[in-house]
C-alpha cells in the first residue's frame, strides 16, 4: 500500500516537525495530490476547505462553546461547587466526591473537558490542597473527573463526530448520558480506594443552616435547569440541535445577567471573542480535515483499509476492540478533535460493513478518544489541571493512572456489552 | 508597525465577536418566530452561514499570528537549537506553500463565480470565495514575517512560539496556554 | 490516434450527491459505467463517487467547471447565473411524470443543453435525468389541499419553495437537510416536501403518517462533463461517452417511473396514508399559486415561451 505509507509519512512528518495540525493536514492533502496526479490542485483545496467550513451542523459548536464561556464567567461554577460541598462534602474524602459530582453537573453545561478542567480546576484543586489532600493527587483526580464533560451532553467532540459521520447529534447527546453516569460511578469507586491513603480528611467547615442550604440549592438550581431545558426542548420538538446551542447561550445570559447579576457588557464581549477564537481554531482544523478526507477518498484509502481489515468485519466486537486500542494509542500524542476528524471518515465505511450502529460507536469512540486528554506526552486536560493546580506534569502522571485504567476498562466493557449504551439510549429516545 | 498590526487584529477580533453575536441572534429569532408565530426568516440561515464562514477564515489568521492552532511541540523541544531553527523554517515553508495554493484556488473560484449568487440573500459568491484569498495571503505574510523575525531579528524559538498573554484573557484559553507553556519548559 | 484500445487508460471520476440507491446513481453504475468501459475497449475507465463524497452540489458544480472533477450529476445549482435552470423548480409544469420524461429526453432537452453549453463553455451537458417529483409528507392528516392550512413545513432556503408553501396555506420553515429527520421526529416541523425516493431512503416514513402525492415540482438531474476533459478524449471516445450518457439518462427515467410505484406500495405497507392529488385539488393548488406564477413570469422573460413549449409536448 504505497499510497497509505505516503499519506501517513506526510501527515506524521509534518505534525512531528511542529507544523500546526490544520496546516499539516493541508500539506498532506496537497502532497498526496501531487503524488496521485502530478499537480497540487489549488481549486480542490479552496473548494473543499470552504465546504468543510460551510457546515450548518458544525454551527452548534460556537454556540455551545459560547454557552460554556458564559457559564464560566456568570458565577455558575462557584454555585455548583457550593451545592456539591453541602451535599456530599462531609463524608471521608468528601472533597474528592465533591469534585467528581461537580464535574458531572458542570459537564452537563459545557462541551469540552479542557474548558471544564480550566473552570473547575482553578477552584477545586486549591480547595482540596488547602483541606490537606495531596496536591498532585487532587490535580490527577480533577483532570480525570473532567473527562465526563465531553461525554455528558452537550459535547464538542460528539458534535464534530456527528457532523463528520453524518449521524444525528441529538441521538449522540442522548446516548452520552448513561456512559457519563457510569464514568462518574467508576471515578467514585477509584477515589474511594485512593483516598484511603490520604487519612481521614473531611470537609470541616461549619455546617450551614437550613436557610443557607436552601439558598445554595436554589442558586445552583437555576444553572442545573439548563440541561433539563435543552433535553426537553430537543425531545419535545421545540428546537433543533443547532438551535439548542443558541437557547443555551440565551439561558446562560439570562441566569448570569438577571438572576446572578454577575454579568457586564464587558464579560459578554470577552466571552464572545474567546468563543469566536476557539471556534475558529477548531473549525479551521475541521475544514482542513475535509480537504484531507477528499484526497483519502480519491486515493482509495478507505477501501484499502477496509480490505486489509476485512477479516474483522465479520467480528464486530474484535473490530471495535482493535479500533478502541488504536484510538487510545493515538490519543497519547494527538488531541481529541484531530483524531475524530482524521479517523472517522476512514472507519465509517468499515463500521457500515460490519453493521455497527454509528451512534453507539460515536459514544465509545469519543470515550476512548478523551482518555488521551490525560495521557502524556500530549494530555491537554492534564496540562490544564497542572497549570491551574500549580503542580508539575511529571508528578501527576502516577495519580492519574488508576483512573485511566478504570476508564479504559469501562470502554472495553461497553465494547463487550453494547447494551450498556444502546439500552438507555433506546429508553431515552422513546421517552 | 507593530502597534498598527495589533490594532488591526483587535479590529478583526471585534468583527468575529460581532459575527458570532449575529449568528446567535438570527438563530434565536428564528426559534421564537417559528414557535410563537409559525413563521420564519428566509434569509437568516444564509446570513448565519456567511457570518460563520468569515468568522472561521478570519479567526484562522488571528490564531496563526498568536500560535493558537493546535500542534505538537514535544518532539521539536527535544532537538538542538540549530535543528529547531531548520524545522521551524521548514514548517513556515510548508505553510506558505499551502496558503499560496489557497490564494490561487480561491481566486480561481471567485473569478469563476463572478455572476453567481446565494439564493435567498443574493449575496455574491465571489465575496465568499474571496475570503480564502484574504486568509491565504495574510497567513503567508505572517509566515514570512516569522522567518524574518527568526533570521534577521534573531528572535528565540521561545519568543516565536509564544502565545500572547493579552489574548488569553479568556478563562479556558488562558489556562490552556499556561498548560502548554508548562509542557514546553 | 482514433484507435480506442491504444495507450493508457483514462480514468473519469463521476461525482454525485445522491446515494447509490437513487435511480440516477443506479443508471450511472449500471449503464453509464459498463457502457463506456465496454465500448471503449478499456481505454476509458469510470470511477463513481455517490452520496456527496466528493462535494455538495455547489462544490461539484465548481469542480466540473474548472476541470478538477471530470463528471458530475447535479441539480440546478447554477440557476442564479443561468436563470433558465429555474425551470427545474417550476410548480405544476407537467401533466405527469411521463410528460416530464418526454420533455427532457426529447427536443427541448437537446435545445436547452446547447444553450447551457453556450452559457458555460467549460462544460458539456450530456443528459437530463430525473431528480424526483416533490410530494408533501406530514405527521398530521394530509389528504386534500385544505389540510395544508397552518401546517409547518420544512423548506430549503429557496424563495420559490418558500413562496409556494406560503401560498398553499402552510407555514414554511427553513431547516437544513441534515437536521430534517430529527426535526420531523421531534415535531419541530409537521412535514416536508421531497421525492418519494427521498422519503423512503431517509426512512421518513418512520416519523410521517401521510404522504400527499402532489408531484408539484418535478426536478431534473444533469449529467455534466468538464469540457477540457471531454476535448482531451478521441473523437470516438467522445462519441462513446455521449451515447452512454444518453442511454443512462433514459434508463434513469424508466427506473424512476418504476420506483415511484414501488415507493408508493412500500409506504402503504409501512402504515403511511398515501393520497394522490385529484384533478380538482390540482386546479385549486394552481389557483392558489397565481401570485407566485405572476412573480416568476415578471422576473423571467424566457419563461412564458419555454413553459408554452413544454406544455405543447404531447
Ligand atoms: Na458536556
Ligand atoms: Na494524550
Amino acid at each position: 500500500m504505497p499510497v497509505l505509507t505516503q499519506i501517513f509519512a506526510y501527515l506524521v512528518g509534518a505534525i512531528a516537525i511542529g507544523a500546526p495540525i490544520a496546516f499539516a493536514l493541508l500539506f498532506c492533502a496537497m502532497a498526496t495530490a501531487v503524488y496521485l496526479g502530478g499537480t497540487a490542485d489549488a481549486q480542490v483545496m479552496a473548494s473543499q476547505l470552504m465546504r468543510g467550513t460551510d457546515s450548518v451542523a458544525m454551527m452548534a459548536l460556537p454556540f455551545f462553546i459560547l454557552a460554556g464561556e458564559l457559564m464560566n464567567r456568570g458565577g455558575l461554577t462557584r454555585r455548583i461547587i457550593a451545592l456539591c460541598s453541602v451535599t456530599v462534602g462531609r463524608v471521608r474524602g468528601g472533597l474528592g466526591y465533591v469534585a467528581i459530582l461537580a464535574c458531572l453537573l458542570f459537564g452537563s453545561l459545557v462541551g469540552s473537558a479542557v474548558a471544564s478542567t480550566a473552570a473547575l480546576g482553578a477552584i477545586l484543586i486549591p480547595m482540596m490542597a488547602t483541606a490537606g489532600f495531596d496536591r498532585a493527587r487532587s490535580a490527577g483526580l480533577v483532570a480525570s473527573a473532567n473527562l465526563v464533560a465531553p461525554i455528558m451532553p452537550p459535547s464538542v467532540p460528539l458534535i464534530i463526530y456527528g457532523a463528520t459521520a453524518g449521524v444525528s447529534i441529538q441521538s449522540l447527546f442522548l446516548g452520552g448520558i448513561a456512559p457519563a453516569v457510569y464514568l462518574t460511578v467508576a471515578m467514585c469507586i477509584v477515589w474511594f480506594f485512593v483516598s484511603r491513603s490520604e487519612g481521614d480528611i473531611r470537609h470541616d467547615e461549619p455546617r450551614p443552616g437550613a436557610k443557607e442550604i436552601t439558598r445554595m440549592v436554589l442558586g445552583a438550581a437555576w444553572a442545573l435547569m439548563l440541561p433539563v431545558i435543552i433535553l426537553v426542548g430537543l425531545r419535545g420538538g421545540v428546537f433543533t440541535t443547532t438551535e439548542a446551542g443558541v437557547v443555551a447561550v440565551v439561558y446562560a445570559l439570562f441566569v448570569g445577567g438577571v438572576i446572578y447579576r454577575e454579568f457586564s457588557v464587558g464579560t459578554l464581549f470577552r466571552s464572545l471573542i474567546a468563543a469566536a477564537k476557539m471556534s475558529a481554531v477548531v473549525m479551521f482544523l475541521a475544514a482542513a480535515a475535509q480537504v484531507m478526507a477528499y484526497y483519502m477518498t480519491i486515493s482509495g484509502l478507505p477501501d484499502m483499509i477496509a480490505g486489509a481489515m476485512g477479516g474483522l468485519v465479520s467480528n464486530p466486537t474484535l473490530l471495535l476492540l482493535v479500533l478502541m486500542l488504536f484510538v487510545i494509542l493515538i490519543g497519547t500524542v494527538l488531541d481529541v478533535v484531530p483524531t475524530i476528524l482524521i479517523v472517522t471518515p476512514i472507519v465509517v465505511p468499515l463500521l457500515d460493513a460490519a453493521g455497527v450502529d454509528l451512534v453507539y460507536f460515536g459514544i465509545i469512540f469519543t470515550l476512548a478518544n478523551v482518555l488521551g486528554l490525560i495521557t502524556p506526552p500530549v494530555g491537554p486536560s492534564l496540562n490544564v489541571a497542572c497549570a491551574t493546580g500549580k503542580v508539575g506534569m511529571d508528578r501527576v502522571i502516577r495519580p492519574v493512572l488508576p483512573y485511566l485504567v478504570a476508564q479504559t476498562a469501562l470502554v472495553l466493557l461497553m465494547v463487550l456489552i453494547p447494551e450498556l449504551v444502546t439500552a438507555p439510549l433506546g429508553w431515552l429516545e422513546n421517552l | 508597525m507593530k502597534r498598527t498590526l495589533n490594532t488591526l487584529f483587535r479590529g478583526v477580533e471585534i468583527l468575529m465577536a460581532v459575527f458570532l453575536a449575529a449568528m446567535v441572534l438570527l438563530v434565536f429569532v428564528n426559534v421564537i418566530l417559528r414557535y410563537f408565530f409559525a413563521t420564519g426568516l428566509a434569509w437568516s440561515e444564509e446570513v448565519a452561514r456567511l457570518c460563520f464562514i468569515y468568522l472561521v477564515y478570519l479567526g484562522a489568521v488571528g490564531a496563526f499570528r498568536e500560535n493558537r492552532h493546535l500542534g505538537m511541540h514535544s518532539l521539536v523541544q527535544r532537538v538542538p537549537k540549530t535543528v529547531q531553527k531548520v524545522l521551524y523554517t521548514l514548517v513556515q515553508a510548508i505553510i506558505v506553500w499551502v496558503m499560496v495554493l489557497l490564494v490561487l484556488g480561491s481566486w480561481d473560484l471567485a473569478v469563476q463565480s463572478l455572476d453567481d449568487r446565494w439564493v435567498a440573500t443574493q449575496y455574491p459568491k465571489f465575496l465568499i470565495h474571496g475570503i480564502g484569498v484574504v486568509t491565504g495571503a495574510a497567513i503567508s505574510l505572517i509566515a514570512l514575517a516569522n522567518l524574518y523575525r527568526l533570521f534577521v531579528m534573531r528572535m528565540t524559538m521561545g519568543d516565536l512560539l509564544e502565545i500572547p498573554e493579552d489574548s488569553g484573557e479568556d478563562l479556558t484559553g488562558g489556562a490552556a496556554n499556561e498548560g502548554r507553556g508548562q509542557c514546553r519548559s | 490516434d482514433d484507435d480506442v484500445s491504444d495507450g493508457p487508460t483514462t480514468v473519469l471520476r463521476v461525482g454525485g450527491t445522491w446515494d447509490e440507491g437513487h435511480p440516477m446513481s443506479v443508471a450511472v453504475d449500471e449503464v453509464f459505467e459498463p457502457k463506456v468501459e465496454e465500448l471503449s475497449g478499456g481505454s476509458l475507465s469510470i470511477e463513481t463517487y455517490h452520496a456527496g463524497v466528493l462535494g455538495n452540489e455547489d462544490g461539484l458544480w465548481d469542480g466540473v467547471r474548472n476541470g478538477s472533477i471530470d463528471t458530475v450529476v447535479i441539480g440546478s445549482v447554477m440557476n442564479q447565473e443561468y436563470p433558465t435552470m429555474l425551470i427545474s423548480d417550476w410548480p405544476f409544469l407537467y401533466r405527469d411524470l411521463e410528460h416530464a420524461r418526454d420533455v427532457w429526453t426529447g427536443g427541448i432537452g437537446d435545445d436547452l443543453a446547447a444553450e447551457f453549453e453556450e452559457e458555460f463553455p467549460s462544460t458539456y451537458l450530456l443528459g437530463w435525468g430525473p431528480n424526483g417529483a416533490r410530494t408533501f409528507s406530514s405527521s398530521r392528516p394530509l389528504e386534500e389541499v385544505d389540510d395544508l392550512e397552518g401546517q409547518r413545513f420544512r423548506v430549503p432556503a429557496n424563495p420559490i419553495h418558500i413562496g409556494m408553501t406560503e401560498q398553499l396555506g402552510a407555514s414554511p420553515q427553513v431547516i437544513p437537510l441534515g437536521e430534517l429527520f430529527t426535526a420531523l421526529e421531534t415535531g419541530v416541523v409537521d412535514g416536508q416536501d421531497n421525492g418519494m425516493v427521498t422519503i423512503t431512503s431517509e426512512a421518513m416514513h418512520e416519523v410521517q403518517d401521510y404522504v400527499y402525492e402532489t408531484d408539484h415540482i418535478i426536478a431534473t438531474l444533469q449529467l455534466i462533463i468538464s469540457a477540457p476533459v471531454m476535448d482531451g478524449l478521441t473523437e470516438q471516445e467522445q462519441q462513446i461517452v455521449r451515447e452512454a450518457a444518453s442511454e443512462a439518462t433514459d434508463a434513469a427515467w424508466d427506473r424512476y417511473l418504476e420506483s415511484v410505484d414501488d415507493d408508493r406500495a412500500f409506504l402503504g405497507e409501512n402504515g403511511v396514508t398515501v393520497t394522490r392529488l385529484g384533478d380538482s385539488d390540482r386546479e385549486e393548488m394552481i389557483d392558489r399559486l397565481a401570485p407566485l406564477y405572476e412573480r416568476l413570469y415578471a422576473e423571467n422573460d424566457w419563461a412564458e415561451d419555454l413553459v408554452a413549449e413544454i406544455e405543447a409536448v404531447e
